[in-house]
């Protein structure tokens, strides 16, 4: 993992957009620097990558890299290049271990790079970036997107494609320092930025497959290079440090937002970065095109990184002690358990970091996977819920620091499962369940069922599932397809419960369903909507392995919790006429299973 | 780069036993005079951060050198 | 170039950051040359101690910390090396009642202060910071370059006329 250490902000360069503009005459101390550096080290980062302003003009750049490669790390540098254009320079950063190079070109003609930069340096760059080349970097030629250079974007792929071991990455500038100072000049409408840098990557798509990437766009404008994305996360940064800060800190995303009218729900949102704050508050959010929604996971994992070789006491927290600043509030996981801790992170990219922040501390959902399965499907059995530590309680950091968790041994999903299954089984009438599947609560009913005080009607699009589920229940009605197309074809106030159970997250159209089945309801006729919130679970890397190798597919269309789906239900019943009455809610929370339930009677207005 | 040793606080036998050890050092030279009150050391190495470094070291090795035998040469 | 810590005397303590080393004048009147010597030894473990007079009544000490460190650091530095001035000059006076019980005690707390110096750690250590040699004035700030302002020295707003204006290139940067 790297960490990114900014060591000043002046430059030999003055570029157009330059987000440090007012900040150029700041440069950090060769002793500020180089703690951080032991920092990174103590931390357990295996890579420093210094950036800046510019880090090569720095007379202290060879000591640094020297003193990188003495702790046994590896060296990289987010550059303009042009100091890498001497050899000695460049012989001496990679005797040290330069393994990583992510360098600045803007347009692959000097009159176009040589304006943004506002000096003649692109020869010498071109001369650096040439030399780079078959070195066994990891090298990036990163062009930030301006007006300046919207119409040279594919003169940059031809000049970068004959680089053959450089990728190339088109970046949206961030209306920030300069670039917010002449923001109308500079920063180009989202839509336009986002059209040109489509079309380079269709030509770099011929000219050097492969090697073309793209940051700080939002996806749904690149459509067919969706997985071309290319961030901090993505570079494998776990921390960076601004000059002045007294520690590193995780590397984050909050300069950007996913626009709540776009972006809620939408399937590409885990790797996208939305839109600049900056630029959504300057021009909302109209540009966007989220696609149709798809297939979404409903967990992740957080992958066991290191366990302390020391015994950690009981009494007392082992994070404060050293720093709890540079830990990902989300994508990390301290779990402690008989005297050991043990540090995992989570890498995904399908959820957004606030949507893990909602999952991890929000719902509280986090477990640790105790099965040798690919991927658990018995919960009680499988799944140990870890807690967050009384220790944190008092603690003043608490909603800072990503948390010490425990092992909680209580049942709750045989509980929570127990307690709707309780509930469910108190009903009777005619009874319709949509999503049945193969069973899971329509056994409430086995007894009901067989008494003949409850008559049962169930819809899956599964029919190996109803075919299991008709062995058991034979004299249930079940009816194979998706509701949207059953639902119209039964008789009108024919029920007295309708029950979405464990489905609505997998609905493809959940207002259609719910009008469709008020109208099915008598007068006083309740409807049940029960399902599952997100979770995480930390996994050893055997267990991620066998994941990664298992068939298992994505079946969630969305992931509300109760909230989002009390909204779509009221949202769609309200218009149609349809007065609901809440009876009963269960959110989920630190102390619960996954499942919620939301559950409203029908009264006629 | 010079190192000028005073002769009230640092015993010429400290400094003479301490480049004795610092010898051994490849591609380094050290020249020894005598002031009125200082003793001088020349330290010349492949570069000025070498010297710089070794000078250092060469300077704490006899001060503790010197004090471990009380003091100054009498 | 010599500069003052916040909180210590400019008389008597001074720093150097560029150099990463603090510099003390000791008053020779109040403080004999054994707890200066005393003082020193304790240092020597983690610093490069340098010994001078600054003048006849008084001694100069160099601390030049081997790990790198900020003025913080530096400040930290002087304030332990005086304590450890004050205490030694206070063992030197008790030892005078009591000499060989307090010499035994503090020879203890000495002992291993110093090993010699490792001449493997000499021999690998990496001598890279040398800065390297621009002789195109690549590395110039783009500020000394184009003899612009300092920021914060500039004057009035950056017009969209300027940026369209700015920066000829094959003259360097214009306007």
């Amino acid at each position: 993992m790297k960490a990114l250490i900014k060591v000043g902000y002046g430059c030999n360069e003055n570029c157009t957009f330059c987000h440090t503009q007012e900040q150029r005459d700041l440069q950090g101390s060769a002793a500020e620097v180089e703690n951080k550096i032991h920092r990174a080290k103590a931390l357990g980062h295996t890579m420093v990558v210094l950036s800046g302003g510019e880090p090569t003009i720095r007379p202290e750049l060879l000591r640094w890299a020297a003193l990188v490669a003495q702790l046994d790390m590896d060296f990289g540098l987010v550059t303009n290049g042009l100091v890498l254009s001497y050899p000695e320079v460049r012989e001496r950063l990679l005797a040290s271990r330069l393994k990583y190079v992510y360098m600045s070109l803007h347009a692959g003609a000097a009159e176009v790079h040589d304006r943004i930069v506002r000096a003649a340096s692109f020869d010498t760059a071109l001369v650096a970036l040439r030399a780079l080349s078959g070195r066994g970097l990891d090298l990036t030629v990163n062009c930030v997107v301006t007006r300046q250079n919207l119409a040279h974007l594919e003169g940059l792929v031809e000049c970068v494609s004959e680089v053959p071991d450089a990728i190339l990455k088109f970046s949206a500038t961030e209306p920030k320092g300069g670039a917010l100072r002449l923001a109308d000049l500079v920063v180009p409408r989202i839509g336009d930025a986002a059209a040109a840098v489509l079309e380079a990557l269709r030509h770099a798509a011929g000219r050097m497959p492969g090697r073309a990437r793209h940051g700080g766009f939002p996806l749904c404008l690149l459509p067919g290079f969706e997985g071309a994305y290319d961030d901090l996360r993505s570079h494998g940064y776990w921390t960076m440090v601004e000059i002045g800060e007294p520690d590193l800190v995780p590397i984050d995303s909050n300069n950007q937002l996913h626009p709540s009218s776009a972006c809620d729900g939408c399937r590409l949102r885990g790797g996208c970065p939305g839109l600049f704050r900056g630029y959504h508050a300057r021009h909302g959010a109209g540009e966007l095109r989220p696609p149709p929604r798809g297939a979404t996971s409903n967990a992740f994992d957080w992958a066991l990184e290191r366990v302390a070789p020391d015994a950690v006491p009981a009494e007392r927290c082992p994070l404060i002690g050293q720093g709890t600043a540079p830990y990902e509030r989300a994508r990390h996981l301290f779990v402690r358990h008989a005297g050991k801790l043990a540090r995992y992170r989570a890498d995904t990219r399908d959820f957004a970091d606030s949507d893990l922040e909602q999952i991890k501390h929000g719902f509280g959902q986090v477990y640790l996977d105790a099965s040798r399965k690919p991927a658990p499907d018995d919960f009680a059995r499988d799944l140990v819920k870890l807690v967050r530590s009384e220790l944190c309680r008092p603690c003043p950091l608490r909603d800072a620091c990503t948390g010490l968790y425990e092992p909680s041994f209580e049942p709750i999903f045989d509980r929570d499962e127990h307690s709707l299954r309780v509930a469910l089984g108190a009903v009777h009438g005619d009874v319709l369940e949509i999503g049945c599947g193969g069973g899971r609560l329509t056994t409430s009913w086995l007894a009901a069922v067989a008494a003949g005080t409850v008559r049962l009607v169930g819809i899956d699009p599964d029919g190996d599932a109803l075919d299991r589920l008709r062995t058991s229940m034979p004299t249930a009605t079940l009816h194979l397809g998706e509701a949207e197309s059953v639902l119209p074809t039964l008789p009108g106030q024919s029920f007295d419960h309708v029950v979405v159970g464990h489905a609505w997250n997998h609905l493809v159209h959940p207002a259609t369903v719910v009008v469709q089945a008020l109208r099915l309801l008598r007068p006083g006729g309740e409807l049940w909507v029960a399902d599952d919130v997100p979770f995480g679970l930390a996994r050893t890397a055997r267990q991620q392995r066998a994941a990664q190798r298992s068939a298992a597919t994505w079946m969630h269309r969305r992931n509300d919790a109760a909230q989002q789906a009390h909204q779509t239900i009221i949202g769609a019943a309200t218009p149609a006429g349809l007065t609901l009455t809440m009876i009963e809610r269960r959110d989920v929370g630190p102390d619960t299973s996954n499942q919620w339930l939301l559950r409203y009677r029908w009264s006629p207005a | 780069m010079t190192l000028r040793f005073h002769r009230a606080l640092y015993a010429g036998t400290a400094i003479d036993a301490a480049l004795g050890r610092f010898a051994q050092l490849a591609n380094t030279g050290f020249d020894r005079r005598e002031e009125v009150d200082h003793f001088v050391v020349e330290v010349t190495a492949s570069s000025e951060a070498r010297a710089k470094k070794i000078a250092h070291e060469l300077a704490n090795f006899a001060l503790g050198l010197t004090i471990e035998q009380g003091g100054p040469d009498r | 170039m010599s500069e003052s810590l916040l909180g210590m005397p400019p008389a008597r303590v001074l720093a150097d950051l560029g150099e990463g080393c603090v510099i003390l004048t000791v008053d020779a009147s109040m403080y004999p040359q054994h707890a200066v010597y005393a003082a020193a030894y304790c240092f020597i473990a983690r610093c490069y101690v340098w010994l001078d007079r600054a003048e006849p009544e008084a001694f100069r000490v160099v601390l030049t910390a081997k790990q790198p460190t900020d003025a913080e650091g530096l400040r930290a530095l002087a304030g332990e090396f005086s304590n450890e001035l004050l205490a030694s000059a206070w063992r030197r006076e008790i030892t005078r009642l009591n000499r060989g019980l307090i010499e035994s005690v503090t020879m203890q707390a000495f002992g291993g202060a110093m090993g010699p110096p490792s001449l493997d750690d000499l021999e690998a250590f990496d001598f890279s910071d040398e800065p390297f040699d621009d002789p195109l004035g690549i590395a110039q700030s783009w500020e000394d370059k184009y003899r612009k302002p300092k920021p914060g020295a500039e004057t009035g707003a950056e017009t969209g006329a300027a940026v369209a204006a700015e920066t000829d290139p094959q003259g360097g940067a214009a306007t």
